[in-house]
């Protein structure tokens, strides 16, 4: 069995059909990428991944664990989470620095966590306290991991795009999820600063993070991706290696998308 | 100088008054606006509906007007009367009337509409991605509107909070229309003797509260300015 199996998800909003029956696999370590041209449910697939959309019908397994459709009841507070996501536009915490954009949902989960054991008021804050050190130590050391370790104490609206994407990284790692999700990390950024962003994810493969990853920088998904999928009308059109998907593009839909791009490119 | 004593004293004392409808009502008309704007933002079409009316109404009539319909209205529909010439109850000095009670209802329920209408604006100002970021975080609905949204709220209202809160404190000279003793009320006893500047010396009670809370509230602006929503 795969770490990760999609089957047949569906999702509709009202009349319109996005998601037509959606099926992939992905191992342990692998990186995915996700191309296909704009409104054709990228964005939406990873939105049912993460919970964030309810799919209408379909399962999600991974490492043997039913995720979709979800049974609340055995959530473990413990246990780190399914899904990571990355968005386009941050959605950093304006009013918190970058070492508390990381920290806050860490110590969130401390708390519940702590409140569960019941332990008396006194106790409670002197361990809340030893945790919330302890947290911020992991935030430090991920900021350091993204390249920010100067940009600690410095809220979103005095960061860059590249660096509030980085922080965004670093605290998507922070509550460990076994799959990292991305939707279109570098779209939102000006062209000079996608490549800081990009070489990071390029370093979390290397350390060999299972991750998703919706793109459209054609290059990009080429070179870190163990395979990559197609998506369009709301399906897998075609997944393979990029080598094969970029230079022998089987299906006619994937001849014109790259095609399409071709010509971009040449104006 | 007998009678410069003899107006700030009487002075003084309706303006406590006015300082406590207006507090009061701060107090009632905040929970009972975030309540009214909840209803208005509801996905229960007759419950938003019929809120959306009730702010309607409440923000497109004059002040006055509900005040005289909250204050003289029960007793001409023959529900009940706000007793007329009631000695009400004496506290710190001061004597609270039904009349006072009256004028309190009808400026906290305005208010509130008033004031459901800026934290709606506020809420839904934030952006949905910031509770999205939140729920991908894992934390719960509690943690991400007390840990997140509610801080951006806040510093979203705080400029159209301020001036709706600087108007009330001017909005409750109208009390006096109903007979409540405050400080326009006590200003206006002076006419009798001719008198025209204790007008003016209210004039500067106001003046003075209005600039303490312009600073007072400018100071919380500008702690909130550490970040941009
Ligand atoms: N909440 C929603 N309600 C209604 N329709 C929606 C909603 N979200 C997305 N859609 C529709 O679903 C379709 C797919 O949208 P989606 O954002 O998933 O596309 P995408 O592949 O991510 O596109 P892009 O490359 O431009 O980001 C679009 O036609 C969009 O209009
Ligand atoms: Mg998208």
């Amino acid at each position: 069995m795969a770490f990760l199996e999609v089957k047949n998800i569906v999702k509709n909003f009202g009349n319109t059909k996005v998601l037509k029956g959606v099926d992939f696999t992905l191992e342990q370590g692998e990186v995915l990428s996700i191309i296909g041209s704009s409104g054709n449910g990228k964005t939406t697939f990873l939105r049912c991944l993460n919970g964030l959309e309810t799919a209408d019908s379909g399962t999600i397994t991974v490492d043997g664990n039913i995720v979709f459709p979800s049974s609340k009841s055995i959530e473990n507070l413990d246990s780190p989470l399914t899904f990571g996501m990355v968005f386009q536009n941050f959605n950093l915490f304006p009013q918190y620095s970058a070492l508390e954009n990381i920290t806050l949902a860490m110590n969130a989960r401390d708390y519940r966590i702590l409140k569960a054991k019941k332990v008396k008021f006194f106790e409670f804050r002197r361990q809340y306290n030893q945790i919330k050190l302890h947290n911020k130590q992991i935030a430090k050391e991920l900021l350091i991991r993204v390249g920010l370790e100067d940009k600690m104490n410095n809220y979103p609206c005095e960061l860059s795009g590249g660096q509030c994407q980085r922080v965004a990284i670093a605290r998507a790692l922070a509550l460990k999820p076994k799959i990292l999700c991305f939707d279109e990390p570098t779209s939102a950024l000006d062209p000079e600063l996608t490549g800081e962003v990009l070489k990071v994810i390029r370093s979390l493969k290397d350390d060999g993070r299972t991750m998703i990853i919706v793109t459209h920088e054609m290059g990009f998904a080429k070179n870190v991706s163990d395979r990559v999928v197609f998506m369009a009308d709301g399906v897998v059109e075609e997944i393979g290696k990029p080598k094969q998907l970029f230079n022998n593009p089987k299906s006619e839909k994937l001849k014109a998308f790259l095609s399409n791009l071709n010509e971009k490119e040449n104006i | 100088m007998a009678v410069f004593l003899e107006v700030s004293s009487l002075l003084l004392k309706g303006f406590s008054l006015s300082c406590i409808l207006f507090v009061l009502t701060l107090i009632i008309a905040i929970p009972l606006g975030l309540l009214i704007s909840f209803c208005t933002m509801s996905k229960f079409a007759p419950l938003r509906i019929l809120f959306q009316v009730i702010v309607w109404i409440l923000r497109g009539t004059p002040l006055m007007l509900q005040l005289f319909v909250i204050f003289y209205g029960p007793g001409l529909l023959g529900l009940f009367k706000w007793p007329i010439m009631s000695t009400g109850w004496t506290w710190f000095n001061q004597t609270f009337s039904t009349r006072f009670i009256a004028a309190l209802v009808a400026f906290a329920i305005n208010y509130a509409a008033y004031f459901s209408e800026i934290f709606r604006g506020g809420i839904q100002s934030v952006s949905k991605g910031q509770s999205e970021a939140g729920q991908v975080l894992g934390m719960t609905k509690k943690q991400i509107f007390f840990k997140i949204i509610l801080l951006q709220v806040v510093k979203n209202i705080l400029p159209p909070m301020s001036n709706e809160i600087i108007t009330l404190i001017k909005d409750t000279s109208l009390a006096n229309t109903i007979g409540v003793y405050e400080l326009i009320f006590q200003s206006k006893t002076f006419m009798a003797e001719g008198l025209i500047w204790p007008f003016f010396y209210a004039g500067a009670f106001y003046l003075i509260f209005v600039g303490v809370l312009t600073i007072v509230l400018g100071k919380l602006e500008k702690k909130m300015n550490y970040f941009r929503t």
